[in-house]
């Protein structure tokens, strides 16, 4: 082998992830005792949720009126609501619905977004058109696109997901384009063209594997946002509307009820921000560990 | 920096034409009849028939855009379908309430974000990192709604210290305006806070490490005008950036926190509207943001070419 | 004979890493008299750019450094952090290797020569401009009134450069630390800095302290000549003995590895096989001796001390070259003046 193909072949083993890769962040991370802890906290918070129909002690509709508006007790671990419906599986199943539509609105995201972003940054003509788009969407504050989703298409667990997916696009937009831009530049990409790889074959099999850790810290910022988006959305009256369960439902029909039961609207409010404090804190654990600069060398 | 500016006017105004027909054909996206949608609880026909007739709706689409934003530009947005009040006007009179919280907030919030953020870069490893890093964690982690409500349930209910509710306008009353803005402030103030402190820390943190911070060392200098001369000058070029992204979250978080203090301001104008169904209202509420928002994001672009004089010596387009 | 302008003894550096300790320093000791260029050469992460931060402790915090360094008799490391402040851009200045990245972009080249006249001398308003002025000037910068006012960025590597040099100047150090000046520059601008560094010493009498891994430059401007490896220091001396006479292996593969057709057309470029190591302690036994050729069972295990070699020069190895081995036929850039 010449010299030079000596040197492709040393930079193109340099800047591709090696396999053990993942197993060495996975490791950083784990060393990291905030992370881990955000971690379990997660894990459990989800978990719960997802097996709300099997380990919330009652039906979330189910009524007692013997029992309404109890402090939290034995037999009522988050006490009740003026209907006496237990408080603690309507936070499970509240909490399943915002795990739904935070998982679905980041899938979305992700969806409508790295396409835009792998093709803004990869061909020139097509980046000041997605630029403009971005703009545009940007001019939409959250709350004010949510209004107008709403108003189009009526409330709903749905119409809350698009709202909160279509806000998040532009970060996923310019994460992508960030890293195409970044990683189009770097050798083993050009060592790709020179072998004859086509466009769709370079993006598909070089960049987007590279760009996904990013992804993966972007959905760790966004799936936050999205868990407080939808509890905000259900408590202004446009997302989740009763009977159905939600988190920001509850809150809602919380505060006129206020001197009454205060646990009404504390213990929803310190569920949702335990799940968010989770994920912030395993959110920046992965950036840490995900983090080139500190690697070992 | 000309050809900066020149570039940032053109992108703004495309956008804002985008916008417009975003806006627009948000109306006509709307299920069923745009005449009963603009009309609201009004069925009579001749009154639909006079709505069809004044807003073109027979008219070919192109012509009633056209007709839609060259009203808009010239102010008339249109009569709410609920109060049948001009809906500039409506605005006009929610947006200073709105205006004064938001700017309260952006002090109250930058103020202890930056100071925040430069005692954590400064005194990293020791306790007040730690305490700061923790704090910013929550605020980034609390829902702004329930912290409100949090807020009135503690200083207003139980120990009643601050108003639970209303507005008094800073023109009229500056004390009274300040007690009564004070929790809606810090309540929208700390997502705000939590975002500009980890940004400034971060930013720092990277700018104390540069070469130039050395230089600086090296050449005598001494820790407080390193720390603010050099490093706090460079971060600041980035904490501009991002508190004008936030800008956005601000009006979002506006809306909810004048739903809860019981605020007459632009954002539970936005609540109410949609509630009522009043399409008007909602198309200038939406318009209105949206402009505000692109001009605001203009604004931010070229407060940092003055900051950043390699943009606006040698126009270099970033 | 006059007292060394500034003497280091027994410096040690050790770094404290997520993955261990590092020690990047192992009890280096030379000497820098007044007036004399002196050169530091080695490979990258042989320690001398952190042995040249330590002797002002310009290092991270997650540094410790140890044994003594002396500017005119007076103790620097056991100097208060404020008295160091005085000591750094007053008696000793530094000018760094990477310019564009050296200068603060958000203030202009006047500004930032200025802090230096305003800290250590007092000047305030247009006399700080003046002088500022007066540097760029000194330091070659046609048109210096214009220059005075612009920013980084709108200045060429060379001369951005030269504005670290007129920073150093500014208050005629004893001893002027140049940190790989010429190695982020183009070659043809090179000359040029060297030019300015030779002159200024000639016309503020202050001692360079240069920091290279380009023989050339040595050759073009060093006095004397400190060779260092994996943290030590293994050969010491005049320029012209080390490139006719030098002692040590290391030494001897570093100058045979410079590009000269005469020696290479034949063979192709040598090279000493393996790397640099990074030492995390300091090991009883030659740290060269895993890549050197002439390595027995005493090199690999007992230190080697710092002693006068067959050429009369200090030399840290069991085995040095004979000054007859020590020969490479044809000289290394324009040889040494």
């Amino acid at each position: 082998m010449s010299t030079v193909e000596l040197v492709a072949a040393d930079e193109l083993a340099a800047t591709r992830p090696a396999i053990g890769a993942r197993r060495r962040v996975m490791r950083r991370l784990l060393r990291n005792p905030l992370a881990v802890g955000g971690l379990a906290v997660v894990v459990v918070a989800v978990g719960a949720a997802l097996l709300a129909d099997v380990v919330s002690p009652y039906a979330y509709d189910q009524t007692d009126f013997g029992a309404a508006l109890q402090p939290p007790s034995g037999s009522h671990w988050f006490g009740t609501d003026e209907l006496g419906r237990d408080q603690l599986s309507r936070v499970l199943f509240g909490l399943r619905a915002s795990v739904l539509v935070a998982v679905m609105s980041v899938a979305l995201s992700m969806a409508v977004g790295v396409p835009l972003g792998l093709a803004a940054g990869f061909y020139g003509l097509v980046d000041p058109v997605v630029s403009r788009l971005t703009d545009t969407l940007l001019s939409f504050p959250f709350l004010v696109l949510a209004v107008g989703l709403a108003a189009i298409l009526g409330p709903s667990l749905t119409t809350a997901t698009v709202a909160i997916g279509i806000a998040q696009v532009p970060a996923v937009i310019r994460v992508t384009r960030g890293e195409t831009l970044r990683l189009r530049g770097l050798d083993f990409v050009a060592a790709a063209v020179a072998d004859g790889a086509t466009d769709g074959v370079v993006l598909r099999r070089h960049i987007f594997p590279n760009a996904v850790n990013a992804l993966i810290v972007q959905a760790t910022v966004a799936a936050p946002a999205a868990i407080i988006g939808e509890s905000v959305l259900s408590f202004l009256g446009l997302g989740i509307r009763p009977p159905d369960p939600s988190l920001g439902v509850m809150l809602a029909s919380a505060q006129p009820l206020f001197r009454d039961g205060p646990w009404m609207a504390v213990i929803p409010g310190l569920v949702i921000v335990a799940v968010t404090l989770g994920l912030n804190l395993l959110g920046d654990g992965l950036r840490d560990a995900l983090d080139p600069r500190e690697a070992p060398r | 920096m000309g050809r900066y500016v020149l570039r940032r006017l053109v992108e703004s105004a495309v956008t804002f034409v985008l916008v417009t027909i975003v806006v627009f054909l948000g109306i006509r996206a709307l299920p069923g009849d745009p005449a009963r949608a603009l009309a609201g609880e009004e069925s009579d026909p001749a009154v639909l028939a006079e709505i069809r007739r004044s807003f073109g709706l027979d008219q070919p689409v192109h012509v009633q855009y056209l007709r839609y934003v060259g009203n808009a530009v010239t102010g008339d947005l249109g009569r709410s379908s609920r109060t049948g009040l001009s809906v500039l006007d409506t605005i006009a009179h929610a947006l200073p309430v709105t205006l004064q919280l938001a700017l309260f907030s952006m002090l109250i919030a930058t103020v202890i974000g930056i100071g925040a953020g430069v005692v954590a870069a400064v005194r990293r490893r020791t306790a007040s990192e730690w305490a700061a890093n923790s704090v910013a964690l929550l605020g980034l982690s609390v829902p702004n709604f329930w912290f409100g409500l949090m807020a009135v349930l503690v200083f207003a209910i139980a120990y009643p210290v601050l108003p639970a509710s209303g507005f008094v306008s800073f023109t009229d009353d500056p004390a009274e305006s300040i007690r009564h803005l004070l929790l809606p402030a810090i309540v929208l103030g700390s997502g705000l806070a939590a975002v500009i402190m980890r940004q400034t820390r971060s930013a720092m943190i990277e700018a104390l490490g540069t070469d130039y911070v050395r230089t600086a060392r090296a050449k005598g200098l001494g820790g407080t005008q390193v720390v603010l001369r050099h490093a706090l000058r460079n971060s600041l070029i980035v904490v501009t950036t991002i508190v004008g992204l936030q800008l956005g979250a601000l009006i979002s978080g506006a809306v909810v926190t004048e739903q809860i203090f019981v605020l007459p301001g632009f954002g539970k104008l936005t609540i109410d509207a949609v509630f009522t169904r009043d399409y008007p209202m909602i198309q200038g509420v939406v318009l209105v943001t949206a402009t505000a928002y692109i001009g605001i994001n203009l604004l931010v672009d070229l407060l940092y070419s003055v900051i950043d004089p390699r943009i606006r010596v040698g126009g270099w387009v970033l | 004979m006059k007292p060394p302008l500034l003497t280091v003894d027994g410096l040690t550096v050790l770094f404290r890493t997520e993955d261990g300790p590092v020690l990047a320093v192992d009890a280096a000791s030379f000497d820098v008299a007044e007036r004399e260029v002196l050169a530091i050469v080695g490979e990258s992460g042989c320690g001398k750019s952190v042995t040249a931060l330590a002797l002002t402790r310009l290092l991270p915090g997650s540094a410790s450094i140890g044994g003594s360094v002396s500017l005119t008799g007076r103790s620097l490391l056991s100097l208060g952090e404020s008295q160091l402040r005085d000591v750094r851009g007053r008696d000793i200045a530094y000018v760094f290797q990477e310019p564009m990245t050296s200068l603060n972009p958000v203030l202009t080249v006047g500004r930032q020569i200025g802090e230096v006249l305003r800290r250590h001398q007092g000047l305030r308003g247009a006399a700080v401009t003046r002088r500022a002025t007066e540097l760029l000037d000194m330091v070659g910068i046609p048109l210096p009134g214009r220059r005075v006012g612009e920013y980084p960025h709108q200045l060429s590597g060379g001369m951005r450069q030269r504005v670290m040099i007129a920073m150093a100047i500014a208050c005629r150090p004893k001893l002027l630390i140049a940190d790989e000046p010429t190695t982020a520059l183009d070659v043809t601008v090179q000359a040029g800095i060297l030019d300015v560094l030779r002159d200024l010493r000639g016309e503020i009498g202050m001692a360079v302290l240069l920091i290279t891994h380009d023989l050339g430059v040595v050759a073009d401007i060093a006095d004397r000549v400190v060779v260092m490896y994996a943290g030590r220091v293994i050969e010491q001396a005049p320029t012209e003995q080390l490139f006719a006479h030098h002692g040590h292996h290391y030494t001897h593969g570093l100058l045979d590895a410079v590009p000269n057709p005469a020696r290479h057309a034949e063979g192709g470029l040598r090279e000493i096989p393996g790397r640099v190591p990074t030492m995390r302690s300091s090991p009883d036994a030659c740290t060269f001796a895993d890549r050197c050729g002439s390595a027995d069972d005493t090199c690999r295990t007992a230190r080697p001390d710092l002693a006068p070699g067959p050429a009369g020069h200090l030399v840290r190895c069991w085995h040095p070259l004979q000054p007859a081995n020590a020969v490479l036929p044809a000289d290394i850039g324009e040889g040494p003046r």
